[in-house]
């Protein structure tokens, strides 16, 4: 066959390579030939990305004349008969009053269009401020969007990143079922609003919010939602902010560097699968109140664990008052997978917490850091004592062979049961991966 | 022919799937080279698929579209993504490395045989790959790479210039390696 042209390939091709460039790229393609010269009109999938526009001796409020005409030349002459499934921008946004009717004309016109993906992000510190922007305001303002553009659209994917969300009282809430995943990022949102988005959007399967401010309190009361990502938010002051779930058919959950102050679940039934990332900044305030949430789930991920007395007793109080007995708290737990730098005081909670989970079959530790301290001797005279009547199969991952490492090998193989297999993956050194090492194996 | 209900790819569950690990089909190239696959890893391309089910290949299915050398690069991908307890993320840098090294004539030959054979995830790879390839080079260098001959006069070639004028301005010229 041998193609040696690009030419060559069928025109739905072509639109397709050319569907994965930014806008600009496709429309200047448009001079290669005369093939080439129309093509961009058809194309499904438009990106605007304002920041190729910039050369910072220009100031700002040239490049973003630039690139709105750009786009609104490219909307205004594509080939309208062509459905848009994917519309992206990313506009830096500083000086929203002389171009905010445009960008919302542009949103418009790929609602009309039948976008699916839409993906808008008004970046606030994308270029550095040249001296010669004058008209930057002070009392700068983020992007409004209006839920109620995307009412009765076939927009099933919204992603938002750096504006606010508007849903005024009055607004009625039908007409959202299109909406099946949302992600936000630096969205601004009233506690009333997000509460009203979720419960409206009737379909809506996976949840992101990220960075979310203004908010307190979050109220996800969801029948449709599948998976729920909640990353970086976290108020220090114990007596505010409050999660409160409702989610019969969720079955993952991320918690990512997110705290607050209550959480209360009315339903997780579904619930199988977590992931937690504590934080990680040096405070003595980690609260691990929110694992009371995630005792029904069968596998679990938690990353830089660090639980302070506080949050260890509370746990103990939650799960001694949910269940008949403390040592059956997370009786469902068959995979349990934790990222540790094999620090003393660590194995000491892990093996607290694995008292917690009888029925824990697979546990796979995921080394991180470069702490490389010989083990203290007083830890060796009395090592934690590890409880796990279940486990099979222990996996070892970035993997280094320290001396902590094969002390804890030692130490599983003394309280084993039913072990039957110790696996080591080693950590990849200048982008070669080894093998995987067979520590353990009770079948030889 | 009336199409059977077929399985989402790669999530088959029944017992067929089982004997699908184990069957093998030989794939023949345009050039009469011949190749042993196993039936799971060749359903993963949906014209393949259409082909078994249909019963029309009886043992040996011929590829005249698609030579040898490009063939066994496919083959190599299909048996990667057919590959019991491959990780997703595994799946991915496989992917990402399967592209990276390719020239873009190699480039253009896996796409179009993905693209007769419908193997959706390896077609999406390359296309991208392809296009990143293009992104922010001038209209000379997309001619050059890709071998094709302009059939614009420079009039016309000015004269769109300025029709487009508004594509053309604000940014910096293209970065051509």
């Amino acid at each position: 066959m041998a193609v040696t042209s690009i030419d060559e390939l069928p025109e739905a091709l072509l639109l397709h390579i050319l569907s994965f460039l930014p806008a600009l790229n496709a429309v200047r393609a448009s001079l290669v030939s005369r093939r080439w010269r129309n093509l961009w009109r058809h194309i499904p999938i438009l990106e605007f990305d304002m920041s190729l526009y910039h050369s910072p001796p220009n100031p700002l409020s040239e490049s973003r004349d630039f690139f709105a005409e750009f786009v609104t030349q490219t909307l205004l002459l594509r080939e309208h008969s062509t459905p848009l499934y994917s519309f992206r921008l990313v506009f830096n946004h500083r000086d929203f009053r002389r171009t905010v009717t445009r960008v919302n004309s542009w949103i418009r016109y790929a609602i009309a269009s039948g976008v699916v993906f839409l993906l808008l992000s008004f970046e606030e510190d994308l270029f550095v401020k040249s001296e010669e922007d004058t008209d930057e305001d002070e009392t700068w303002q983020k992007y409004d969007f209006h839920f109620s553009y995307i009412r009765d659209s076939t927009v099933s994917h919204l992603e938002l990143d750096n504006c606010r969300i508007v849903w005024p009282k009055s607004l009625a809430c039908d007409g959202f079922s299109s909406i099946r995943s949302l992600y936000l990022c630096h969205v601004s949102v009233r506690d009333r609003v997000l509460c009203s988005v979720v419960s409206s959007c009737v379909n809506l399967e996976f949840l992101s919010l990220s960075c979310i401010s203004y908010l307190r309190n979050f109220k996800i009361h969801s029948q449709s939602l599948k998976e729920l990502e909640l990353e970086l938010f976290n108020i220090r002051r114990k007596d505010v902010g409050s999660l409160d779930i409702y989610a019969p058919n969720l079955h993952r959950i991320i918690f990512d560097r997110f705290s607050v102050a209550e959480y209360c679940s009315r339903d997780l039934s579904s619930l199988v699968e977590a992931n937690v990332v504590f934080l990680d900044d040096g405070h003595e305030d980690f609260n691990c109140e929110v694992l009371q949430l995630l005792t029904g789930v069968k596998r679990l991920t938690l990353m830089h664990m660090r639980f302070d007395r506080h949050g260890w007793d509370y746990l103990i109080k939650v799960s001694a008052t949910k269940h008949t007995s403390v040592s059956s708290a997370f009786k469902s737990l068959k995979f349990l997978e934790l990222k540790i730098e094999y620090a003393e005081y660590e194995l000491f909670e892990i093996a607290a917490f694995l008292e917690l989970c009888p029925g824990l079959e697979t546990l796979v530790l995921d080394g991180y850091g470069e702490n490389d301290f010989p083990l203290l001797e007083s830890f060796k005279s009395k090592p934690p004592i590890f409880h796990f009547p279940n486990l099979k199969q222990v996996k070892m991952r970035n993997y280094r062979r320290t001396e902590k490492e094969l002390y804890v090998v030692e130490l599983l193989k003394l309280h084993m049961v039913v072990l039957q297999k110790i696996v080591a993956f080693p950590r990849e050194a200048n982008g070669e991966t080894s093998a995987p090492l067979v520590l353990f194996d009770s079948s030889q | 022919m009336a199409r059977k209900n077929r399985n989402p790819v790669g999530k088959n569950v029944d017992p067929e799937a089982q004997k699908k690990k184990t069957r093998t089909l030989t794939l023949k190239s345009s050039d009469g080279q011949e190749f042993s696959i196993s039936e799971s890893a060749a359903v993963l391309s949906i014209a393949i698929e259409n082909m078994v089910e249909d019963d029309c290949a009886g043992g040996v299915i011929p590829l005249p579209l698609v030579d040898g050398g490009t063939l066994a690069r496919v083959i190599t991908y299909l048996n990667k993504h057919a590959e019991d307890g491959a990780s997703d993320e595994e799946k991915r840098k496989f992917d990402e490395e399967f592209v990276s090294g390719m020239e873009m004539g190699v480039l253009f030959d896996v796409v179009l045989a993905a693209n007769y054979l419908d193997i959706r995830g390896l077609l999406r790879e390359v296309r991208r790959r392809i296009a990143d390839r293009m992104k922010n080079k001038s209209v000379e260098w997309v001619r050059k790479t890709f071998h094709i001959e302009s059939d614009f006069t420079p009039e016309e070639e000015e004269q769109m210039k300025k029709e487009f004028a508004w594509a053309w301005e604000g940014v910096d010229s293209d970065v051509d390696d």
